[in-house]
């Protein structure tokens, strides 16, 4: 059986490094997913270069960009600028594969805020695989596409695995099946999480997220609740249910990637051990299957 | 093939009218008053583009939590800038 590598993707904060430092100590880490454009145009801290160039070398660094905002229908230079960063980011780090956000960025703040879905046209289809190829023309690795948590609707909902496999095809490229983005779906629209894990093309799937989140009320007090993929709390006992079934259905799953926001792990000593304690149930899931 | 819309625009006119949408959704959420005045000037967009019916429907929940997250963390689309 081919070997899943179960890591964490790398944040820029103190509070997250000494989190995750006792896990780098003890290996128990696998594998590092890095959003490398969070990084440009600032410096990156020692613990951090150093670990990039670690697993590099070790062909176990994989990238994840946040703001190419691969659906977006305006034509500017922005993508262009963020191609030609790759560009010097791929010839700095070797990265196994490279993926990106299905929707487009209407916000500045990506953890925060969020993509926007786009309808599924002709359109966007020929929008989202040009820009897929130019990716992957730059990355000359493999390139793929992650989920999206947030829908204006229950369509949007329901389109997305299609909408995914058809922007996919030209490039062959893969899915990030984020779970997390599942369950926020499924509890703000009321669809059990494997009914919308069916709906994906799970033969494309090679790196699954797992994450936690939190609520929104309603901006205006209506009480209405909104689950988020906030990516600041503990992994629900609901995602780390669906990791044994999800594990089963995808053939071509490589990695799980542990997510969790810089500057979020320092409001209580338990928050950092909960962390860890996270990632170490993830492990025994991926390894062992409970 | 040419591609058309409900409107019978052609493609190069689509990735235009869906530039547009884009644009003038971002200007819709940070120009919110109401809900209702955002889920009627979202399916007044809709319409005007001539995107199908569906895509004019949209759950007020998100739309209002799109509208929280664009104000406060939001930059502007380029158009709009």
């Amino acid at each position: 059986m081919k070997q899943i590598d179960v890591g964490l993707s790398l944040m820029l904060e103190d509070d997250f490094h000494q989190a995750a430092q006792p896990l780098f100590e003890s290996q128990q880490v696998d594998i590092v997913e890095w959003s490398f454009d969070m990084g440009w145009g600032r410096p990156l801290p020692a613990w951090l270069q150093k670990t990039l160039m670690d697993f590099s070398g070790r062909s176990k660094l994989i990238g994840h960009g946040v703001s190419y905002s691969t659906l977006d229908a305006s034509q500017t230079s922005r993508q262009a600028a963020w191609l030609s960063q790759l560009q010097i980011e791929v010839a700095h780090r070797r990265y196994q594969h490279i993926s990106e956000h299905f929707g487009f960025m209407g916000g500045g703040n990506f953890h925060l805020a969020s993509p926007l879905p786009v309808p599924r046209t002709p359109t966007t289809v020929a929008i989202g695989q040009q820009r897929l190829r130019e990716l992957a023309l730059v990355a000359q690795v493999p390139v793929g596409l992650e989920n999206l948590a947030f829908a204006f609707n229950l369509r949007d909902v329901q389109s997305q695995g299609p909408f995914l496999d058809e922007l996919l095809e030209p490039v062959n490229g893969f899915l990030v099946l984020d779970l997390h983005n599942l369950y926020c779906q499924s509890c703000n629209f009321g669809i059990p999480v494997d009914d919308l894990i069916a709906a994906y093309p799970l033969e494309r799937v090679i790196e699954l997220h797992v994450s936690g989140g939190g609520w929104s009320e309603h901006p205006q007090g209506s009480g209405a609740m909104v689950r988020r993929d906030t990516h600041d709390a503990a992994v629900p006992e609901e995602v780390f249910a669906a990791i044994p079934g999800t594990i089963a259905k995808c053939k071509n799953l490589r990695a799980v990637i542990l997510e969790r926001l810089g500057g979020t792990l320092h409001s209580s000593p338990e928050d950092a051990a909960k962390f860890r304690e996270d990632f170490l149930s993830l492990k025994r899931l991926v390894v062992t299957g409970n | 093939m040419t591609q058309r819309n409900s409107c019978g625009a052609e493609s190069s006119e689509m990735q235009e009218i869906m530039a547009t949408y884009q644009a003038e959704l971002l200007e819709l959420l940070y120009g919110w008053e109401s809900t209702e005045d955002v889920c009627r000037g979202y399916e007044e967009l809709t319409q005007r583009l001539g995107l199908s019916d569906d895509v004019g429907k949209v759950d007020p929940r998100m739309l209002d939590l799109a509208v929280h997250l664009t104000k406060k963390w939001g930059v502007k689309s380029q158009r709009s800038k």
